[in-house]
Order: C-alpha cells, then sequence, then structure tokens
C-alpha cells in the first residue's frame, strides 16, 4: 500500500509540473500576454510600459521559473483589476463554489443511485424505462439551458426560488439541480450497468439460495461491489463540477470560482485567470489522488497490481 | 482443352468467395437499423440537423440578419399576439428566431465536423504510433493525455479561447487539439490488443512492411471504435461550443449560433422567454440524434457488445 501511495503521489506532482506550464504557456498562444491584457484602446507606449511593468520583456525561461517557483511557494500573483493577491481572492470565493459543487453532487448521487438500483433489479420495468428517459434526458440537456428553464419555470413562474444570489439555504437549490443533471445521467448509467452485472455473479446466486432475501442481498452483496466503480467516476465527475460551474455560477450570479472565472476573463485580468486555473487543475488532481488511494484502499487488487 | 474457363467458375462457390459489396454491406447496415427504433431515429435527428445546415437559405423564411424592429419581440404563432410569419417569433431585434436557429445549425455542425476531423487525424496517428512503436513516445503520449484529461476540460478550452479570441477556426482548432489525446487513447488501446494477434505476427514475419501492415491490417480494426467516439464527441463539441458561445468566446456576437442566442435570451428571460428556450431545443434535439446514434453504432459495430434483439 505504501508503495502505491509514493507512486502516486509522484505521478500527481509530474501533473501539476504540467499543468504549470500549461497554464504559463497557455496565454502566451498569441505571442504577446502584454496586449492581451492591456485596455484594447492602449497606445503603443502604454503596452510597452506594462510589458516592462509585467516583465514580460524577459527572456522566456526566466518568466517560466518565476511563474513556476510562485506557484511552489502557493504565490499565485496579484490580480490586475483588484490589486489584491489572487490567493486570498481564490480563497474567500472558494467555500461558495464547494458548496455548489457538493449540493450539486448530492442532488446527483440521491437520485441516480436508488433509481439505478431498482433500474439494473428490474430491467423492463416501468421503473427502468422512467430511469433511461432520465439518463438520456440528463445526457442531452445542456446545463446552461437547464439552468434557465428552472429559473423561468421555478423562479418567474411558481416563484418557489429565488433566481440569482447565495444570501438564503434555498438559493443553492436551483443552481445544484442545474449542476447535478449531467452527473446524474453518468451515475445512473454507471449503477445500472452495474448492478446489472453483479447480480447475475456465483455468489448473489449462492446468497440467494441460502435465503437470503433480496433487501440484504442488494445490501450485503451487490452495492458494496458497486462501489468501487461508483467512487473512480465520482472522483472524475467532480472535476466536471468545477467546469461546470463557470456557467452556471455566472447565471445564478452565485459569488464562486466559476463567476469569478468569467469575471476576470471579461476584465482581461489575466493574472487572475492563469491564478484559477491553476487552482482548479490542481483541486482537480487532489481529488484524484484521493479517490484513486480510497479506490486502492478498498479493492487490494488495485494496490498489488500497482 | 481450355480447362481453365470451366463453366463452373462463376458458380455459387464465386458468390461466397467474393467480399461483400458496398450496397451489400449497406443493406445490413440498413437491416440492423431497421430492428432498433432509437439508433433509427437518432440517425433521422443526425439527418435533418446535416440538412438544415446544408440548406440553410433556402429553408429558412427570412435573412436570419434582417432587424424588423417593428415586429420585434414576437412570441412563437401558437401564442397571443404571434404569427405564422415568424413561426418561432422574433428576438429583441425582430429578427426571426426560427431562421436564426436554422442559420445557427451551420455553426453548430461546422464546429463538430471539422473538429473531429482534426481530432481524430491527430490522435490516430498519435495513437498509432504510441501503441505501435512503443517507447519513449509512448511514454511522452501517455502522459499528455493524462494531463489533459486532469484539467477540468472546460476551463481549458474557456481559457485559451479567452486567449486566442472570438472566431470560427480557433474554436475549431482548439476543440481538434484538445480533443485529439481521447482518440489517441482509443486508438493506442485497440493498437496495444491487436498487434498481438497472429495474423499480425505473421504478416511481419512473411516481411510485410510496416506501414502496409499499419493500413491493412490494423486501421481496419479501429474504425468501429473509432467511429463511435466520433459520433460522441461531435455532440461534445456542439455542446462545448455552445457554451463558450453562451460565455461570449466563440463566434462573434454577429454571427447567429445557438449560444450566441441563449446568450441574448438570458437577457430577456423573464419577458420574453422562447428567445432562450428555442435555441437550447435546438442543442439538446442534436445531442439527443448524436447519442442514439452512437449507443446504436456502439452496439453494431463493436462485436463483443453485439447483441441479438
Amino acid at each position: 500500500m505504501f508503495g502505491y501511495l509514493l507512486t502516486r503521489m509522484a505521478q500527481s506532482i509530474l501533473l501539476l509540473f504540467g499543468v504549470v506550464v500549461i497554464v504559463f504557456f497557455i496565454i502566451r498562444l498569441t505571442g504577446d500576454p502584454a496586449s492581451l491584457m492591456v485596455p484594447r484602446d492602449a497606445s503603443p507606449e502604454q503596452v510597452e510600459a506594462f510589458r516592462k511593468a509585467m516583465g514580460f520583456d524577459r527572456p522566456v525561461y526566466v518568466q517560466f521559473m518565476d511563474f513556476a517557483t510562485g506557484v511552489l511557494v502557493l504565490d499565485l500573483g496579484t490580480s490586475l483589476k483588484l490589486n489584491r493577491p489572487n490567493r486570498a481572492v481564490i480563497l474567500e470565493r472558494l467555500p461558495a463554489t464547494v458548496q455548489l459543487a457538493v449540493a450539486a453532487m448530492a442532488v446527483a448521487t440521491a437520485i441516480a443511485i436508488p433509481l439505478g438500483t431498482l433500474s439494473g433489479t428490474y430491467p423492463g420495468s416501468w421503473v427502468d424505462g422512467l430511469g433511461r428517459a432520465l439518463g438520456l434526458l440528463g445526457q442531452v440537456t445542456p446545463s446552461f439551458w437547464l439552468a434557465m428553464i428552472l429559473i423561468l419555470v421555478f423562479a418567474v413562474q411558481l416563484g418557489w426560488f429565488p433566481s440569482f444570489g447565495r444570501d438564503r439555504w434555498i438559493s443553492v437549490v436551483l443552481p445544484a439541480v442545474a449542476l447535478g443533471l449531467g452527473v446524474m445521467s453518468q451515475l445512473y448509467r454507471l449503477t445500472r450497468a452495474q448492478v446489472l452485472e453483479i447480480r447475475t455473479n456465483d455468489f448473489v446466486r449462492t446468497a440467494r439460495s441460502k435465503g437470503l432475501s433480496e433487501v440484504l442481498i442488494m445490501a450485503r452483496h451487490i452495492l458494496p461491489n458497486t462501489a468501487i466503480a461508483l467512487i473512480s467516476v465520482m472522483g472524475v465527475q467532480f472535476t466536471y463540477l468545477l467546469g461546470g460551474s463557470i456557467y452556471i455560477e455566472t447565471i445564478f450570479a452565485w459569488p464562486g470560482l466559476g463567476s469569478l472565472l468569467d469575471e476576470a476573463i471579461k476584465g482581461r485580468d489575466f493574472p487572475l485567470v492563469q491564478a484559477i486555473t491553476v487552482f482548479f487543475a490542481s483541486f482537480a488532481i487532489l481529488i484524484h489522488l484521493v479517490t484513486d488511494l480510497l479506490y486502492g484502499l478498498l479493492d487490494p487488487r488495485i494496490r498489488r497490481g500497482a | 482443352m481450355e480447362a481453365t474457363t470451366h463453366p463452373r467458375a462463376a458458380g455459387p462457390m464465386e458468390a461466397f468467395h467474393r467480399d461483400p459489396t458496398f450496397w451489400e454491406r449497406l443493406g445490413a447496415v440498413w437491416r440492423m437499423l431497421r430492428r432498433d427504433r432509437a439508433g433509427l431515429l437518432g440517425l433521422l435527428l443526425v439527418l435533418l440537423v446535416v440538412f438544415t445546415a446544408v440548406f440553410a437559405e433556402p429553408i429558412a423564411p427570412h435573412d436570419p440578419l434582417d432587424q424588423n424592429l417593428r415586429a420585434a419581440k414576437m412570441p412563437p404563432a401558437w401564442q397571443e399576439g404571434g404569427s405564422w410569419e415568424y413561426p418561432l417569433g422574433t428576438d429583441n431585434l425582430g429578427r426571426d428566431m426560427f431562421s436564426r436557429i436554422v442559420f445557427g445549425s451551420r455553426v453548430s455542425v461546422t464546429v463538430g465536423v471539422f473538429g473531429v476531423a482534426i481530432a481524430l487525424t491527430l490522435g490516430m496517428v498519435a495513437g498509432l504510433l504510441a501503441g505501435y512503436v512503443g517507447g519513449w513516445l509512448d511514454t511522452l503520449l501517455t502522459g499528455t493525455i493524462n494531463l489533459l484529461l486532469a484539467i477540468p476540460y472546460v476551463i481549458l478550452v474557456v481559457v485559451a479561447a479567452a486567449v486566442l479570441g472570438r472566431s470560427l477556426i480557433n474554436v475549431i482548432l482548439l476543440f481538434g487539439v484538445t480533443s485529439s489525446p481521447l482518440f489517441a487513447r482509443v486508438t493506442r488501446g485497440e493498437v496495444l490488443r491487436i498487434r498481438q494477434a497472429e495474423y499480425i505476427q505473421a504478416a511481419q514475419c512473411i516481411g510485410v512492411p510496416t506501414g502496409r501492415v499499419l493500413l491493412r491490417h490494423i486501421v481496419p480494426n479501429l474504425i468501429g471504435p473509432l467511429l463511435t467516439l466520433a459520433t460522441f464527441e461531435m455532440s461534445a463539441m456542439i455542446f462545448y461550443e455552445a457554451g463558450l458561445s453562451f460565455l461570449g468566446l466563440s463566434v462573434p456576437p454577429s454571427v447567429p449560433s445557438w449560444g450566441n442566442m441563449l446568450t441574448q435570451g438570458r437577457k430577456y428571460l423573464n419577458i420574453y422567454p422562447w428567445i432562450a428556450v428555442y435555441p437550447g431545443l435546438a442543442i439538446a434535439v442534436t445531442a439527443l440524434g448524436m447519442n442514439l446514434l452512437g449507443d446504436w453504432l456502439r452496439d453494431v459495430l463493436d462485436p463483443r457488445t453485439r447483441r441479438d434483439r
């Protein structure tokens, strides 16, 4: 287990380095980061002054070392528009995004796992039909459009939920549903397929033949076996939720990192854009690491194979 | 005696050995499709969207950019105050919603087709090299794939699009390059699986050149899995393009695209909801078609999962 842990951590550090390289070069894609950040009507002299002030006139490897060592000591630079350290701005907005992502994951799991279990146990039944329709719907509906439809129906017409902001606990409901539906559909498909497959195993037949009730077979023999696949997919889907937050937070004026990224892009505040990207990617890598470790803990075959 | 031209040579055995012609194969596909209603619906929806994109001019009743302020903010025809002149109503500038949705399909289909074509080409070449040649190339490629999958994809394309600026070409290139690792991964996996097969080793033994082994014996095996992935990726790219448009990072705002229309619609959501509802429905219907078709392709092209229904 220790060797497995070490390998996975080394991989994560390598990935993190790769992220720093990508984020460093992404704002240099056009060749001139300075003109990307100055106001559109800036004069050539202003651009030149800005380039000097930001150090963009230095050799690229010096700039890269500067950026990379900054990330290493958790210094993510300074925001151009807010004139504050990016790290402070990000930490301020982080709780809202975590709250939204956790709520979305909760919505997704609460629907997907029971429905997937029922679907897998009774394939071809009306529950299965309902589940598959809902699963397909979640797959083909863009979250940003769903968000608007939810606002239209539940905020404007019925008036049950607020259409923007984060001042009441009830505010999280609509954004969480909009963000979670896509994940719900993925988790549903997986649960259904897993239950369908596992229930044909010999150990399930044995359990049934020794007279265990169907509920016990499900709780003790089938569901624990689906957990391994579910946890690994939930890790991947959490990354997806972080990405999706940029649409949902923008629509619902939710004060998290997604809307911060949107504001930073619109304000041409690219140091902040870079900082948020590094943060999101590191967060995603961390989640993957944790899921993989959990996965190894649950399934001895994985840690021995590694 | 002319024993070589035996009259029986063109008999039933000939038909048995002959490869099926293109039309026979198409017929077999059609018979399989007829048995699967969901797959057939998927194909019809995809054909409908492609047809709309190709023949947008004759289909659309109005110019999608034509503003008619006297007819602005009209609801769809079946609602109070609507008119069949503007079947899905008009937007805040009096442009015909139906015509804009028809022309909007062009952006989506273009991004989907060309984005997937680039991703498929790059990914297949990289995957073939990594899987067949192996070595440091394989290590490098697998590392790149893991890296690109580690960063939340939406964040990656949003930031890159923000740097590159609003243009259709940029969006296509961006999606093509960033999706290619998916195609590379599938190709690599299939190559690793197939190259151990005896017929590949036999071909190598009798001295068939590497390029010919790849083209004749390996690439045909890749068509199934790659075609399935291409269908799903096309639907994903249409989603992501709409998402970028929605954030103001795809095609310029003057171009009618489904995502751009949603952004305009968002401002008037409370009062003129149809401006936001129908473009989103177009995206969902397109994605539905491609997903149904992809599910069907996966079942049919991958003999390991093919079921008799």
